[in-house]
């Protein structure tokens, strides 16, 4: 078979939106794994995380799979597409009366929908904290009580002052450049869901939050165990295995995910 | 024998003078309907009615009346073959209906299944995908080969036979919220891919099939299931995933 002809293919098409989903499944446990220091409380907890945000924000490797991702997300929303506007032609006219769920589930049916929450949440999330963090010069930078930076390799730097070099931060001690300030990713999460710093807007975030992870459950639940079945494995001795993989994954994940946002509205004044 | 309960019911139909007419739900009343009869003789009993008041009888499919032809079809109340498990709507009863209730009867509804006239669809894409797959290549040289000389084990036996009870009636596209047909040609491929006699054309045939499939015009796989679950035959989701293995592996192997 020709290639444009795979990829016309609805299998092949199966196949690629199985795969992408799979990797998207990978990169959210990353990221969860990431955020859980979010719950660390205090001094330690802000440079932690913020050490974490300059590594992820820097590292070569980190930011080839990020762009992977980036671009993974949009060849499953593209497939997503095709495969939609493919399956809404193959049924030209509606039944009058349909009672789609006597004989499948709410999750399955509703893939598309919960998609496209998520593809609204993720643009909405991008510009809450990546985009700030990418392109605001005047990002705020780690400052610890004594008044002291830090550079972005998380060293303390003593007596040290901000100046700008080429629109972007630079810690200084004497005039000397020590290097590109450590940002406080930290401060600017917990301030985005806190009452005090953010008023109304914290809880709303925080709502807005937990619906998108309510779909991500959803959207989970079909789909994880989904796409081991386009990839064409369906055996009946792993059927059970993977059933509950998906189940404890399109659950756990969400929740956590959820719980970070909540946590952070719920414990600080 | 049990009694004979007379049951009254409102019929919601779609009606559609031939393939280019816009068609639209009329509204029939029945009286005294048994619940000993068949879904279908219910139907039988309408268009006597219809006749006897020079009115045109609805056209609907059907051939042998025992579930086993694929013939009937009838989207009801919103699901293929009716709330029933695993019949077609000939074998489904009137006594999963209850006087006064108001029944929805809708043709299978597909773009690749266009409505010829009322409730009768016309399912020869499914021909045209069985066509696709081709032959099956017969030794034909010297004595006619015993069935059981060659071995199979039972289970692929098994699983090759419950594909083979597909009866190609289209409930499987009828549910589907994307009208595909994957679980239909699925079936097909997997009967003879399971067994040595397919293996000749095993490539070739699930290549074709699901090009055809595509070409005809049906919906891709959401893998909601609904189809498995309306199946009157059964047809398992399973043949669905090794069609899906079997695609790949033809892709992979195959050079042209």
């Amino acid at each position: 078979m020709s290639i444009s002809a795979i990829l016309k293919s609805s299998i092949a098409k199966k196949w690629l939106m199985a795969l992408t989903g799979l990797f998207l499944c990978l990169f959210l446990v990353g990221h969860l794994l990431g955020n859980l220091q979010l719950f660390i409380g205090g001094w330690d907890g802000t440079v932690k995380f913020n050490e974490y945000a300059e590594f992820m924000s820097s590292n070569p490797i980190v930011q080839t799979v990020a762009w992977i991702t980036k671009i993974l997300i949009g060849v499953h929303v593209v497939l997503a597409l095709l495969l939609v506007i493919n399956n809404r032609s193959a049924r030209s006219t509606n039944y009058k009366y349909n009672r789609p769920d006597k004989n499948a589930k709410f999750s399955s049916r509703t893939m598309g929908w919960m998609g496209t929450l998520l593809l609204v949440f993720i643009v909405v999330h991008l510009v809450n904290f990546w985009a700030p963090m990418h392109y605001d010069n005047e990002f705020p930078v780690q400052l610890n009580e004594a008044g002291n930076y830090y550079t972005a390799d998380g060293i303390e730097q003593v007596n040290s002052y901000l100046q700008k070099v080429e629109g972007k931060q630079h810690v200084f001690i004497n005039k000397v450049d020590m290097g590109l300030a450590m940002r406080d990713l930290a401060k600017v999460t917990k301030d985005f869901f806190s009452k005090t710093e953010n008023g109304v807007t914290a809880l709303l975030m925080m709502i807005l939050y937990a619906i998108a992870m309510l779909a991500v459950a959803f959207h989970l639940s079909h789909g994880f165990a989904s796409a081991f079945q386009s990839l064409g494995i369906n055996h009946k001795k792993y059927n059970g295995m993977i059933k509950l993989a998906g189940m404890a994954f399109s659950f756990i994940v969400p929740f956590v995910f959820a719980a970070i946002p909540v946590y952070l509205y719920v414990t600080q004044a | 024998m049990a009694t004979i309960k007379g049951m009254n019911l409102t019929l919601k139909i779609w009606r559609q003078k031939d393939a280019n007419s816009k068609g639209k739900i009329e509204t029939y009343k029945v009286k005294d309907i048994s619940d000993h009869m068949s879904f279908l003789e219910m139907m039988d009993v309408l268009n006597e009615q219809l006749i006897s008041e020079n009115k045109e009888p609805v056209a609907f499919d059907h051939d042998c009346r025992e579930g086993i032809c694929g013939s009937c079809s009838l989207h009801i109340n919103g699901e293929p073959h009716g709330p029933d498990r695993g019949v077609t709507t000939c074998q489904l009863h009137m006594r999963k209906f209850n006087s006064g209730d108001t029944i929805y009867i809708e043709p299978f509804r597909a773009k690749a299944f266009p409505v010829i006239k009322d409730l009768v669809v016309d399912r020869s894409a499914f021909d045209r995908i069985i066509q696709s797959g081709g032959f099956v290549s017969v030794n034909t040289s010297g004595n006619t080969q015993d069935a059981n000389a060659l071995p199979i084990p039972k289970a692929d036996a098994d699983k090759a036979f419950d594909a083979a009870t597909c009866i190609g009636c289209g409930a499987c596209v009828a549910s589907c919220k994307n009208a595909s047909a994957m679980l239909f040609v699925s079936a097909k491929v997997s009967q003879l891919s399971l067994l040595p006699q397919g293996q000749v054309e095993r490539e070739e045939r699930v290549l074709n099939m699901v090009s055809q499939m595509d070409d005809e015009g049906f919906g891709n796989c959401t893998n909601t299931g609904a189809c498995e679950v309306e199946c009157p035959k059964g047809i398992s989701l399973e043949n669905i995933a090794r069609m899906n293995r079997e695609f790949l592996k033809a892709t992979i192997h195959k050079e042209e």
